[in-house]
């Protein structure tokens, strides 16, 4: 284990959003290659955590550091996170009437690309690899040249989310309550899509109140989130038995 | 108002006098000129704590009008063998002149090239009556040439009639056109005033459609620098008819749109989709006025306005359902995009409906971009400016959109682009 390399590392986050102090002297590690899943009541400050590492302007980082790829991510601009790899699937996936899919993963990809000084993807192998990833997400063709999220029901917004996650190739990707709002089958191929990112080179954080989800994902490491920090670390096992006994055994020790 | 006052007051004495010459050599017309002359001068300037010309600076668009009027010349228009790259029809308008490549169809005529001036006189003559108003007085005034767009029973025209105002310096311009549509016809028309510079446009347009027939009306306007652009759109509609109208106005000093249309044939319709994007100082006010006077009849009113830096735009629409017109639909939007703290909108949606059987509904946004929508395109690796353009496009592009000629939604996009500082 200590052969492996980190990707990201939180050292004593406070993070606020507006007065409110919400993510309390935060360490969390996460080497190449693992998936870590947090758990945890109701405003114990899981997704301030997916914000304050994809940049969200609400969000106000008070103290420590987060390095990605051993860069202090915090000097960098919210799309510049992305284009290093970084990548949040939204709770809420935001609706953008008018603006195509399609229009807007391109424009996504070829802004990394020119991140990484690389030439623009071309038109056919884009499609190409756009319309096999969305039938593996089962998200009908019609779709692609319809406004982001436009109308999408629920669970088709969090098919969307996974999509764009496959499209972009993120190094890490945090999934804030991907599972939430899923009917089995989604679920499933939702898992299906995590699951085909999974790798020695990625990295995943996923959110999730639900052990369901883990059952599809088996993670390395789960977390227990409570006031803003980790209270109690474990294996797949302490899911299960979160799922037993609830929180409340460990948030009133 | 007893404290109102009026025209003349606003004018340099030495001014008066230089209009009474004008068309010297076509009397019948000359005789329009000085009538307008008249009444434009005792007419009162319009206050803007008037609803109706909030924003609207006119009385320095009417003092501009009567400076360039005197520096207008006469230059003709030099043709370029390269404009007619496809089928369509261009007809320029230039220093108050209409001009065109070759001949003109049968169904197009100009006053200056026709020999059957009382076609055009009742034309100008109808045309004043149903318009008493400043805009049209202006127009009456400095009126040298006017086109005519008339088709025959059964007619369907395929191309499209551009009707191109070029751009002009110090100039006051009139241009006026009158479209009649017989019965079962269609007809296309994109009217394009290029970006003028320290001019005056002032545009009169008639249009008239009796049963079964369809006009496709498009109208651009670029942005105008140091520059008015005023328009009267008078429309009737009769049975079974529809107009379906596509605008983008840019912006001038002063840009004022007033369309009024009166449903007059049962089952009669009108679309209007419209886009206001001025920037800089510069203002947009459309003004619709729209008349169900018959049974069955339908209007689809949709304004969008990006409104950048510390532009002003006016939207004030009001349609009436008069008491015999039972299963109306009616629906006007206007939706607004504030991109600066400096930018204004001035909205005012009003329903007038004295029938029962009638399905009606109006709304009015206004907002800035959504932050929320910026970070969401931020978090894809899009910087700031491309997702606020993005945004704008978006917002735009439930009216673009909805141009279903395809050259004509490439043109609108292409100059919507243009006129968007975040391009």
């Amino acid at each position: 284990m200590s052969t492996k390399k980190t990707l990201l590392s939180i050292e004593n986050l406070d993070a606020s959003i507006g007065d409110k102090n919400i993510i309390k002297n935060l360490n969390l590690k996460i080497h190449y290659g693992e998936t870590h899943a947090i758990m945890g009541p109701n405003g114990s400050g899981k997704s301030t955590l997916a914000k304050a590492l994809a940049g969200h302007p609400d969000c106000k980082i008070t103290k420590g550091t987060i390095h990605f790829k051993n860069i202090d991510l915090l000097t960098l601009p919210v799309e510049e996170r992305s284009n290093e790899g970084l990548f949040l699937g939204f709770q809420y996936p935001i609706e953008i009437p008018g603006l195509s899919n399609s229009v807007f993963l391109k424009a996504a990809i070829n802004a990394k690309n020119k991140y990484q000084k690389l030439n623009d993807v071309s038109a056919t192998d884009f499609i190409k690899e756009l319309k096999q990833k969305a039938d593996m997400m089962g998200i009908n063709q019609s779709f692609l040249s319809r406004g982001v999220n436009e109308g999408y029901s629920g669970g088709e917004k969090k098919r969307n989310e996974i999509l764009q996650m496959l499209m972009l190739k993120p190094t890490l990707s945090v999934l804030d309550e991907t599972d939430s709002g899923l009917d089995i089958d989604s679920m499933k191929i939702v898992s299906k899509g995590i699951n085909s990112m999974l790798g020695e080179d990625t990295s995943s954080i996923v959110i999730t109140h639900y052990e369901r989800l883990l059952q599809y994902i088996k993670p390395d490491v789960v977390h227990v989130f409570h006031n803003g920090r980790i209270i109690k670390s474990g294996d797949y096992m302490l899911a299960r038995e979160l799922e037993e006994k609830g929180y409340e055994w460990l948030t009133n020790e | 108002m007893a404290n109102e006052r009026i025209i003349k007051e606003l004018m340099n004495p030495n001014d008066l006098d230089s209009f009474s010459s004008i068309n010297q050599e076509n009397t019948w017309l000359n005789g329009y000129n000085k009538e307008s002359y008249l009444k434009l001068l005792e007419r009162p300037i319009p206050s803007n704590k008037n609803e109706e010309w909030r924003y609207t600076k006119i009385s320095e668009a009417v003092n501009q009008f009567f400076l360039k009027a005197k520096e207008n010349k006469t230059l003709p228009y030099e043709f370029n063998d390269d404009e007619s790259i496809d089928d369509d029809i261009r007809i320029y308008f230039y220093n108050g002149t209409y001009c065109h490549q070759g001949e003109l169809p049968s169904y197009i005529n100009t006053l200056k090239i026709s020999q059957d001036h009382p076609y055009f006189e009742s034309k100008i003559y109808d045309g004043n009556k149903s318009n008493d108003s400043l805009i049209n007085d202006l127009n009456t005034v400095l009126l040298t040439d006017m086109l005519s767009i008339e088709t025959k029973s059964n007619q369907k025209i395929d191309k499209m009639i551009r009707i191109i105002n070029l751009s002009h310096k110090d100039s006051a311009l009139c241009p006026r056109i009158s479209v009649k549509l017989a019965k079962n016809s269609s007809i296309k028309i994109f009217e394009h005033h290029q970006s003028s510079e320290s001019s005056v446009l002032n545009t009169n347009i008639d249009i008239h459609l009796e049963e079964n027939s369809t006009l496709d009306y498009f109208r651009l306007i670029e942005k105008q620098i140091q520059s008015h652009d005023l328009s009267s759109q008078k429309i009737n509609i009769g049975e079974n008819s529809r107009v379906n109208l596509f605008c983008l106005d840019s912006g001038a000093d002063t840009s004022r749109s007033n369309i009024d249309v009166e449903l007059d044939g049962d089952n009669s319709a009108i679309t209007i989709n419209a886009l206001f994007t001025p920037s800089e100082a510069l203002h947009s006010g459309n003004q619709l006025k729209i008349n169900h006077n018959a049974k069955g009849t339908k209007s689809s009113l949709d304004f969008r306005g990006i409104l950048d830096d510390s532009s002003a735009g006016v939207f004030f629409g009001k349609v009436k359902v008069h008491k015999n017109s039972s299963q109306t639909t009616a629906n006007m939007s206007n939706q607004n995009l504030l991109l600066s703290d400096y930018a204004k909108i001035s909205t005012k949606p009003i329903l007038e409906i004295y029938n029962d059987d009638v399905e009606c509904s109006h709304s009015a946004t206004s907002g800035n971009l959504d932050d929320e929508k910026i970070f969401y395109i931020k978090s894809r690796g899009i910087d700031e400016e491309s997702a606020k353009k993005f945004l704008v496009q978006s917002f735009a592009a439930k009216i673009i959109n909805k141009i279903t000629h395809v050259n004509m939604r490439e043109t609108f996009n292409n100059h919507l682009l243009k006129s968007l500082k975040i391009n």
